[in-house]
């Protein structure tokens, strides 16, 4: 039996394996499709086989693979609480991915898969690399390169057309400042610390800096200062937090082909999550706290977060290509992270004798971490929706889109819970953990004045995302037939993707309603998760439990002041919805069908559609200087 | 200046292309040009002599004279003057000098002229159909002499639709009317819409098929008209009657008994006093203010009930003829009318009042549908839409008509070019006629209310007559002629000139804005309207049932 | 677990917003009329109409039949769900299955129903609707949340029976409390669609906007679902803001609610009388303001003012 350390790095070498093994069978699209999603299947399996005994039976040791004291060089491996989640994330997304892109590489007339699989297998196995290593600093760049390097390769795939690979450069020049700023945090960290308190052989690796760290924060408040902040931008470079994200993100996301969009947006830009959470919260031990300005972290990144999640889905609103302003959203949802995680921080170091406040830090942390999780799969799931759509009619243009789906019935019900989930109606995963953010930032303004508001400006936020989704569901899947839907549905039988690509879509929809209903689950794992993450701040945040969560009785916070039971909720509401439809069947009235009212004179045509440009004039007006604004056409 | 020193400064400048000049009064100029003079004597008269553009005219006068005949007439406002400029175009080459480059509001008379009697506007910007329906064929002209009132042209096409121009880039086609619950009467515009914003418009519009003047032309007679023409509009149910009654009259020089004036006097303001109380109450109702719409039509209602005692009717009074009106007021009318007055003053002060405060109302109208000075003057916008620009004109004191000599009134104006403006403009103006009906009341003395017409009216005399409708200035051009009827009667109600101001006036602001810009010019489209085309299938009188139009419908779709 | 109690509290929720919701539209129309100097139509007249549209023709016009019936099934379901999440007159049947964060988005579920009921039947009057309509609801929505924020903060607990009782005055009425109790009193109209603020439906310009295509029992369902957002709105504006009496041993606590509510829908009628629809544009402006202000109380409860 392997250990979860053994299982993970079996799972890197399995992908490693892979990427070579598809190049060489890349002459056929299906055989190479095939051979990828059996790999990413069976690194999937291996690294579950990790996960699952690491949340139910608590963590294991770090584990070396090769060590070279000389230059402190070791790859050492080490699968937490934390890193779980975030594995779970990678293959949840990761797998129907690949299964998707089987079919969907193949509308690609005029572009091989050489260049395809084996980079996003490489891509994968750096993101369990990523996700586990504790090396600061060469397995860090290793693995980071490992994912920038074949990122670039996949979002230039479409490489003859330019814009694409501008957006390839822009992607990569961001990464490598990236990678720079948070390598020289690292040394920062390990050099300038590692000097106060003698040499080690491991002096990057991640137990040695947090063993180091109490007296350097001690000693040299201002050179740890620096180091975090670095981490600040490096991270949130990758993360695509305000102002970084602005910068690549919505140009990189759209370039890539769907499957992978799904996986730069699900997973790829959660790693600067992951590593903003473990270096801001996991590093510091709980002895230097007294030290350590972690409220003022806090509140600095609640407030980037609160400033990243407006800016982000104010500008989606403006966006008019589906894969677009789905990456804008993704700045958006990153904001909610941030805030939590901000919010979390915030509230942690306050002492306060009932521990509400605590209570209240772990609710927001549970609130980030499940929005990571959630909005891994409901973005995927839209990149894949946005893919279905691109496959049927060849554009991403919302205006040039309407009425698919007649078309496209199943992939218009994923698309509708995705939007859904995203907008945070509630009985969708969305709303559990902008729930948990609301709770935590808005009781928490006792301890942090600014909470409350920041919470407000989340909640008008998620206005802003139910208009922007309203809008792109509606106008691609509602509204009328446009004309190039016409056309292309006359030139095909049929619209609709086929069952390789419906079973991705359906696999995430159906992830995305479970979670919704049961949220308990995901409360659950996450309860585990921190308990075998025990490790600086990550103990205390074990220790809060905060919340009763039971499948059925729904989530309530230990203090008995916020409460949430979606199972109750819904059987209220699917009772009521038969209630009503019963009602409406009384006067036995007969349905016709007709066009929609021209006021009597003009004849449906394309020119009346009330196309995505239009939406929203007022407030895109007023946001103008906002920026994000598409380009107009010429 | 007078109509004579303006002839002179005329000859002056262009000599020997007058050919002929009348005066049949002080106050009326008719022009007869060369053709190739039509373009710079209009350019000279509207920018350098500064006249307000009326109405074009063409006419079929090949029977008479062998030749088409075109007119465009103006007013000078200052001098009271109204003048026509005439040119005779050969039968065999229909074509005559566009001034819609010069003059921009002649730009639906010219396209109506190229439409009805098949004169083509040489150099029109936008010589596109205005008048006559989708599936009527091209080169088939309805008013021409040789085409009968009942007449079903050759290669009617009902499937074929209408070519509309491509909206501008970035904007999307809303359509708004025919059937709208703004509108009360058909109409299509598609307006051109880029978000919320109004970019542009086409109109499309003539709905209404009737066929008056057409009619006027070759059924009936002179004094059967009025009763036709005060159904040209909706509203109005004496504006055309005394327009056209006066044009008559101003043809053959007739002289009316005081009586008579001042009767027509009395019903035009009665007229204007239910007409405006009416848009006060539509343009509540069309900005959502339901409370002020009902409250006002509840203060309208005694006046057509007045009219009804007057006339018989509260709509068509069915007042002139020609030389006279037919209904008297009597005593007991007189007291009645005065105390309706009373009591209509009393209820509308605190009205205003309210509407004048109220900031709401306000938001929703300054700035809106704006028109100013330099729009009226090209597009020849005339009435409430002109005054509320600060346009000071007003056929009742510039072209005095009727009793409009003998009282004193006050021409109403703002200067804020929007619908606000236009919104105090018309519920001030309620004053004025409360005003000038009791001046009439006081001064009118017993006496005849018909001249005496004893020989067949004189043929081929031209008259022009204005008569300042609620809405704005009613023109009406005549040409005497035989068999007891005219040969020419050309109606342009003040909506032909208003409408055209529309799409400048709705260009760049919020789509919500639309219908109240449009409100605000009082639409009236029966009046735009008049005479489109004759019923297409006026031999068979059939009443269609509704399963039939359905079926109709059906069989068009399919 | 006591389900028992929770069950029949919903059960009369329920159906008293079924019964009291057309009462409250004729009410409301005869007033109105009686303010128009009209005769106005029976207050029963609201009943018969919806029964009347129940039996006509139900013409679908959009792309996706089954979305515009599922669309309107949901929109007045969520109605009579949010109505046990109210407590209207005894406490909130509810209590046990969300707090007041779930309420504010089950208003809004509410209001997207009718979005996608719109933008399935795609008419472009029903798709000019729902662009305002949205941007509507972007401003009205943080101004109800924020008043439930403030009560919450105030409470310290989102527990709809400590939110729902006058929690934005907390203890000795905070200046908070009082401003968006002024806020809300402000915008009620825009909550329940009335004039000035029932742009997305403006008649004159579109034709019932989102409802357009709508006839028959959808229509009316449509219809009851906004005359019970009036009553559920006004019962939670009296909740929120004027809790006084609530509380009182049956049957006083209960007619004093509903007496408060009915209040409620006088002034509703009243306002709406007399004035004018605002533009889209100038109805966001408004809204802004208000967001403001409503900002400016949210930082001065957290200070505990």
């Amino acid at each position: 039996m392997l250990t979860p350390e053994q299982s993970v790095v079996a799972a890197i070498l399995l992908c490693l394996a892979g990427a070579v093994l598809t190049l060489l069978v890349s002459r056929s699209k299906t055989v190479a499709g095939w051979l990828a999603f059996a790999i990413t299947a069976g690194s999937a399996a291996l690294v579950l086989s990790a996960v699952v005994p690491v949340l139910t039976k608590g963590p294991g040791h770090p584990a070396q693979f090769l060590t070279m004291p000389a230059v402190g060089f070791a790859l050492r491996i080490y699968v937490d609480g934390l890193s779980s989640i975030f594995l779970l994330l990678a293959v949840l997304v990761a797998v129907p991915a690949a299964l998707y892109s089987i079919r969907y590489m193949k509308h690609y007339a005029d572009y091989g898969v050489g260049r395809y699989y084996p980079h996003s297998l490489l891509f994968l196995a750096a993101m369990y690399g990523l996700l586990t290593t504790t090396d600061m600093m060469w397995f860090f760049f290793i693995f980071w390169q490992l994912m920038t390097l074949p990122g670039y390769a996949l979002i230039r795939y479409e490489h003859r057309k330019p814009e694409n690979v501008r957006a390839a450069n822009k992607y990569l020049v961001m990464m490598q400042i990236a990678c720079a700023a948070t390598m020289v945090g690292a040394w920062f960290l390990a050099v300038v610390g590692a000097t106060a308190t003698g040499s080690d052989s491991l002096k990057y690796d991640f137990d040695t800096v947090s063993a180091n760290l109490p007296a350097m924060l001690a000693s040299k408040p201002f050179d740890t200062g620096v180091a975090f902040a670095l981490f600040l931008a490096g991270f949130g470079i990758k993360m695509g937090m305000w102002p970084f994200g602005q910068v690549w993100l919505p140009d990189a996301h759209p370039a890539a082909p769907s499957p992978v969009s799904a996986m730069l947006s699900g997973v790829m830009i959660k790693t600067g999550v992951y590593g903003l959470m473990r270096y801001f919260l996991w590093l510091v031990p709980p002895d230097a706290h007294a030290n350590y300005p972690l409220a003022n972290w806090g509140w600095l990144i609640a407030i980037l977060g609160t400033v990243t999640l407006f800016t982000g889905t104010m500008q989606a609103l403006k966006q008019e290509q589906s894969k677009r302003l789905l990456a804008f959203h993704s700045i958006g949802q990153i904001g909610y992270i941030l805030l939590g995680t901000g919010a979390c921080m915030a509230l942690l170091p306050v002492v306060e004798p009932t521990g509400n406040v605590r209570l209240l830090a772990a609710i927001a942390f549970f609130g980030a971490i499940f929005h990571v999780l959630n909005h891994g799969l409901f973005k995927a799931l839209l990149f894949l929706n946005a893919g279905s759509m691109l496959h049927a009619t060849g554009t991403q243009d919302l205006n040039k889109l309407g009425g698919l789906i007649k078309f496209m019935p199943l992939t218009a019900v994923t698309a509708l819970v995705a939007s859904l989930s995203i907008s945070g109606v509630p009985l969708f995963n969305g709303f559990a953990s902008k729930w948990s953010i609301y709770v935590a930032t808005i009781q928490g303004t006792g301890a942090a004045k600014y909470l409350a508001v920041c919470g407000v400006i989340a909640i008008l936020t998620s206005a802003l995302t139910l208009a922007s989704f309203i809008k792109f569901f509606g106008v691609s899947f509602l509204s009328r037939t446009s004309a190039l839907v016409k056309q292309q549905a006359a030139k095909r039988s049929k619209l609709e993707v086929c069952g390789l690509m419906q079973a991705p879509q359906v696999f995430l929809a159906v992830l995305c309603v479970a979670l919704g209903v049961v949220p308990a689950l995901a409360f659950q794992l996450m309860g585990a998760a921190l308990n075998s993450s025990r490790q600086g701040f990550g103990t205390a945040l074990a220790n809060a439990a905060p919340m009763t969560s039971t499948p059925v009785a729904g989530l309530e916070t230990v203090n008995n002041t916020a409460l949430f039971a979606p199972v109750a909720l819904a059987v209220v509401l699917g009772l009521m919805f038969l209630v009503v439809r019963a009602i409406s069947k009384l006067g036995g009235a007969q349905r016709r069908a007709a066009a929609p009212w021209l006021c009597g004179y003009a004849s449906e045509a394309e020119c009346h559609r009330y196309v995505a440009h239009n939406f929203y004039g007022e407030i895109k007006r007023y946001f103008k200087w906002l920026g994000g604004s598409p380009a107009k056409k010429k | 200046m007078t109509s004579r020193e303006t002839l002179a400064q005329l000859k002056a400048k262009f000599g020997p292309a007058i050919l002929r000049a009348d005066l049949p009064a002080d106050n009326r100029l008719l022009l007869y040009v060369e053709p190739f003079a039509i373009k710079p004597v209009c350019q000279y008269i509207f920018r350098d002599l500064d006249a307000r553009y009326v109405i074009s005219i063409g006419a079929d006068d090949r029977p008479f004279s062998g030749q088409f005949l075109v007119a465009h007439d103006f007013a000078f406002d200052r001098d009271r003057i109204l003048c026509s400029v005439l040119t005779h175009i050969p039968a065999d080459k229909p074509k005559v000098d566009s001034i819609s480059d010069v003059v921009p509001a002649a730009n639906w008379a010219e396209r109506e002229i190229r439409d009805m009697i098949g004169i083509e506007p040489v150099g029109h910007p936008y010589p596109k159909r205005l008048v006559l329906p989708d599936g009527w064929p091209d080169g088939s002209h309805p008013l021409r002499k040789d085409f009968a009132w009942n007449q079903v042209p050759e290669g009617f096409d009902e499937e074929r639709e209408f070519k509309f121009d491509e909206p501008p880039e970035g904007c999307m086609v809303v359509p708004f009317g025919p059937f709208h619950p703004t509108l009360d009467e058909p109409a299509h515009f598609r307006l051109y819409v880029e978000g919320e914003m109004v970019r542009g418009c086409e109109y499309r519009g003539f709905m209404v098929h009737r066929g008056i003047e057409k009619l006027a032309e070759s059924v009936l007679t002179y004094n059967e008209i009025p009763m036709m023409a005060e159904r040209i509009c909706g509203i109005c149910g004496c504006v055309h009657n005394v327009a056209y009654a006066q044009a008559v009259e101003s043809a053959i020089a007739l002289r009316l008994p005081p009586r008579a004036e001042y009767i027509r006097t009395i019903m035009l303001e009665i007229e204007r006093l239910q007409s405006h109380l009416l848009w006060v109450g539509l343009a509540c109702h069309i900005v959502g203010f339901d409370t002020l719409f009902m409250q006002s039509w509840r203060i309208r209602e005694p006046i057509m009930w007045i009219a009804e005692k007057i006339s018989g009717n509260r709509k068509t009074y069915a007042l002139c003829l020609i030389g006279g009106v037919r209904w008297d007021i009597t005593p007991d009318i007189k007291t009645e009318l005065r105390q309706l007055l009373d009591k209509l003053e009393a209820e509308w002060k605190p009205v205003v009042a309210a509407v004048l405060k109220d900031k709401n109302i306000q938001a929703r109208t300054s700035g809106v549908g704006v028109a100013d000075k330099t729009a009226c003057k090209n597009t020849g916008l005339v009435g409430p839409v002109a005054r509320a620009a600060g346009v000071d004109i007003d056929c009742r004191r510039d072209h005095p008509y009727a009793a409009y000599d003998r009282v004193d009134f006050d021409v109403i104006t703002a200067d804020g070019c929007d619908v606000w403006s236009r919104v105090v403009v018309r519920a001030t103006e309620v004053f004025e006629s409360i005003k000038i009906i009791r001046q009439c009341l006081d001064r009118m003395e017993p006496g005849p209310l018909q001249a005496d017409i004893k020989d067949e009216l004189p043929v081929g005399r031209l008259g022009l007559s204005s008569v300042e409708a609620p809405r704005g200035e009613s023109h009406h051009f005549v040409i005497t002629g035989e068999n007891n009827r005219p040969r020419r009667w050309r109606v342009r109600a003040p909506t032909y000139q208003n409408l055209q101001g529309i799409p400048a006036m709705i260009k760049d602001q919020q789509l919500a804005d639309m219908t109240i810009s449009l409100g605000s010019i009082d639409p009236c489209f029966s009046c735009t309207d008049r005479l489109e085309t004759i019923d297409l299938r006026s031999k068979a009188v059939k009443v269609w049932t509704q399963e039939e139009l359905v079926k109709m419908v059906k069989a068009r779709k399919a | 677990m006591n389900l028992l109690q929770p069950i029949l509290l919903g059960l009369l929720n329920i159906v008293t917003v079924l019964l009291v919701a057309p009462f409250c539209e004729g009410l409301l129309r005869k007033i109105t009329a009686r303010i128009q100097s009209r005769q106005g139509p029976p207050v029963r007249q609201a009943y018969f109409d919806l029964l009347k549209l129940l039996g006509k023709e139900d013409i679908e016009s959009g792309e996706s039949p089954i979305m515009q019936r599922v669309a309107v099934y949901l929109s007045l379901a969520t109605v009579l769900t949010i109505a046990c999440l109210v407590p209207m007159g005894f406490s909130a049947p509810m209590n046990g299955a969300g707090d007041a964060i779930l309420l504010i988005y089950l208003l809004t579920l509410a209001g997207v129903c009718t979005l996608l009921a719109g933008l399935a039947a795609g008419s472009t009057y029903s798709l000019v609707g729902i662009s305002r309509e949205m941007m509507a609801m972007i401003a009205l929505e943080p101004l109800f949340a924020i008043a439930v924020v403030v009560g919450a903060v105030h409470a310290g607990s989102f527990r709809l029976d400590t939110v729902l009782n006058g929690a934005v005055y907390g203890e000795g009425f905070p200046l908070s409390g009082i401003v968006m109790f002024a806020v809300l009193l402000l915008s009620f109209q825009a909550f329940v669609q009335r004039v000035p603020f029932d742009i997305s439906e403006a008649e004159t310009e579109l034709m019932e906007g989102p409802l357009m295509e709508y006839s028959g029992p959808k229509l009316a369902l449509f219809k009851y679902a906004q005359q019970a957002k009036l009553v559920i709105y006004s019962g939670l504006f009296v909740t929120l803001f004027v809790p006084w009496g609530n509380g009182l041993a049956f049957p006083l606590g209960w007619l004093v609610f509903w007496a408060k509510v009915f209040a409620l829908v006088l002034l509703v009628t009243l306002v709406a009388a007399t004035h004018a629809r605002y533009r889209i544009d100038q109805a966001i402006r408004y809204f802004a303001g208000l967001l403001a202000v409503a900002l400016v109380a949210l930082i001065l409860a957290s200070y505990g003012y």
